[in-house]
């Protein structure tokens, strides 16, 4: 993904534009100071806090787009960093007294800074409930941003054991059911084959938003490996599981995929597994006893098939 | 490249074949292209170049990038899927026209080297189960990697050619990963782990019936096609694998020493054992796997008893078989019996 950098060029200005006049402002009006005058364990502590917010900084113009929010963080580190500048500066230049310059930067621009920054992480905050909201289904009282699968954005095995074995605890508690769908596209080696690795992973992905486009809110899809999904039915018995089952299979039977380079669209056939609790003691158990049951539809379609 | 085999330096993958289907599946799952070729002595142009070559250690060193890189888990399966569709074209023309799932295998382990230089198969079949060993025919380094992607390989053979893999076990010289869900999904659910070698135990529920897609002259075709590319382009087994030729020719009629080896090889003892270093190997370790594959072989297949086996095998009392065998595979010959067929 590349990086959000060429959104902000005016704000770099600005920021070095600011510096930039702390600088010069201080170089034109004050005198060095002496060398034993010096204190350079204070050098030390505000040069490595002037640092670490322009890292902060850089990392605010790299990974977000513009906006409000954007603007809030970032004015208010510009002005965090020239009141850190500032006050580095007055280490090793002494300004005349009666001049107020390095006063009104240090001490007003400061706190105004970090009251704008404050509010500007109050805005944040904001805009993460509403992107929480957005990632109901793919995600549950976790995040692991190193655990997303790069082709559908859901999570992976790993984290639905960890869900699963969450949910088992609060079967055991307060015999809070669960179950466990899985599902895998039918000849997906086949359409990877005709159409090439790109349309197979756009599948996927589409796949991956059906699923989670049939599924209630306390519910989680994870993709397991290659073409196959597992869903998560927390609270959920086998009964009502089945019949959620039923509209998330029935939704991709009815999706029409559109190759890259083909005249019609493709219609995806999907084999599934449903089971509850009962099938094991843990995650990888109950995965298990899950796949198993797969891979048996899978051999009995097949022979019906060819039969 | 010497007489008859191939080293670990020498020069024999075509880089626009196998590495370059391996680095485009690693870039389209995001590993950085940076990190993936780094060591491997291959630069992105070689791959449009039809001359450049790369050894097994460089290729090794690709895969081994791929993998620390890969974080789903499931690129060197997913790989193994394409396999068969980047081998050479009358080899694949050959394998889909195999007569039966034994016919098939056997044409893989014959034209091993001309499918995937890295490994050579070793089968054994009754009349209900192929077993279909793995090997190393070079090196031994992170040997589990190019077991895995041969099995997806032999998944996706299977599949092209209508045989059901819902009856096979694999056996994986390795330990149980945290995140298994790759290999579930590609290879199955019966996958045993900490196994003493890498093999697929395929139960052949046919009874060795023809395959639909079987046509007798185009295989007979394919297969002269495929004599013609060895003798033409002159591919050579691995040196490990010519080793394990010479050995399973010889170790059930003759007491075979390292000396008499090397004769056979023409290079001095201490060449020899030295070579063999440098291919992560030793004569007792090369010895000892033949005899282990032969004694599973004759075990699990062969239906043989553990006397019977010793006995072949020219060793001298059941006590000591069941000792040596317990060293090769960490289980002795009944528990290897029951668990590894019952599994």
């Amino acid at each position: 993904m590349k990086s959000h950098l060429s959104l902000h060029f005016g704000k770099i200005g600005a920021l070095l534009f600011a510096l930039s006049l702390i600088g010069a402002a201080n170089i034109g009006l004050g005198k060095p100071k002496n060398f034993q005058e010096v204190s350079w364990i204070d050098i030390l502590g505000e040069g490595s806090t002037l640092g670490l917010m322009l890292m902060f900084l850089s990392f605010v113009l790299i990974s977000r787009p513009r906006g409000r929010v954007t603007n809030l963080l970032v004015y208010g580190l510009i002005g965090f960093c020239a009141a850190n500048f500032q006050d580095m500066l007055d280490e090793i230049i002494r300004l005349p007294t009666a001049l107020l310059f390095d006063d009104i930067i240090e001490s007003m621009l400061a706190p105004l800074a970090v009251m704008t920054l404050g509010y500007g992480f109050f805005q944040w905050n904001q805009e993460q409930v509403s992107i929480n909201k957005n990632l109901q289904c793919r995600e549950r009282f976790y995040r692991e941003h190193s655990a997303l699968d790069y082709v559908t954005d859901l999570y992976t095995a790993l984290y639905m054991k960890q869900q699963i074995d969450r949910e088992l605890v609060l079967y055991q508690s307060d015999l809070q059911p669960l179950s466990i769908l899985v599902i895998d596209i039918e000849n997906f080696g086949d359409f990877n084959r005709r159409y090439g690795l790109e349309d197979g992973d756009r599948l996927l992905a589409q796949t991956a938003k059906i699923i989670t486009l049939n599924l209630r809110a306390s519910d989680l899809a994870c993709r397991y490996a290659g073409d196959r999904f597992v869903v998560l039915f927390p609270a959920t018995h086998l009964i009502d599981a089945q019949v959620y089952s039923a509209e998330i299979v029935n939704a991709l039977k009815n999706f029409a995929f559109k190759p890259s380079n083909a005249v019609r669209s493709e219609f995806v056939d999907c084999n599934m597994s449903l089971i509850d609790h009962r099938f094991g003691n843990d995650a990888e158990s109950l995965l298990r006893s899950a796949n198993n049951r797969l891979e048996l539809e899978k051999r009995k379609s097949h022979e019906s098939k060819a039969a | 490249m010497n007489a008859g085999h191939f080293l670990v330096d020498d020069e024999v993958y075509l880089t626009h074949k196998i590495p370059a289907v391996l680095i485009e599946l690693a870039i389209r799952q995001g590993v950085d292209i940076a990190a993936l070729l780094r060591g491997s002595g291959v630069f992105l142009e070689d791959i449009q170049n039809v001359e450049h070559r790369i050894s097994s250690r460089r290729w090794q060193r690709l895969l081994n990038n791929a993998v620390k890189h890969d974080r789903s888990h499931e690129l060197l399966l997913r790989f193994g899927r394409q396999l068969p569709y980047i081998t050479h074209g009358a080899l694949l023309q050959a394998l889909l026209n195999a007569s039966g799932t034994r016919n098939l295998l056997e044409i893989l382990r014959d034209y091993s080297h001309l499918y995937y230089p890295h490994v050579y198969f070793h089968l054994a079949s009754n009349n209900n189960f192929h077993f279909l060993l793995l090997n190393n025919a070079v090196s031994h380094d992170n040997s589990y990697l190019h077991h895995q992607t041969l099995m997806s390989s032999v998944i996706a053979l299977f599949k092209a050619c209508d045989i059901p893999n819902t009856g096979i076990t694999f056996f994986l010289n390795m330990d149980s990963p945290v995140d298994s869900a790759a290999l579930q999904t590609y290879l199955g659910c019966h996958i045993y782990y900490n196994a003493p070698v890498s093999a697929m135990l395929i139960t052949d529920n046919a009874n060795h019936q023809s395959l639909v897609r079987h046509c007798k002259t185009a295989k007979q075709q394919a297969l002269f096609e495929c004599e013609k590319i060895v003798t033409d382009r002159n591919l050579q087994k691995g040196f490990l694998e010519s080793i394990h030729h010479y050995l399973i020719q010889r170790v059930t009629r003759e007491d075979i020493s390292l000396s008499s080896c090397a004769e056979h090889f023409q290079i001095s003892p201490a060449t020899f054992k030295r070579r063999l270093k440098c291919h992560q190997s030793s004569f007792q370790n090369e010895l000892d796997n033949t005899r282990k594959l032969l004694a599973l072989s004759m075990l699990l297949i062969g239906d043989m008893s553990s006397e019977a086996t010793a006995r072949k095998l020219r060793i001298s009392d059941n006590a000591n078989f069941r000792r040596s065998f317990k060293r090769w595979t960490g289980m002795l010959p009944s528990a290897a019996k029951d668990q590894l067929l019952n599994f």
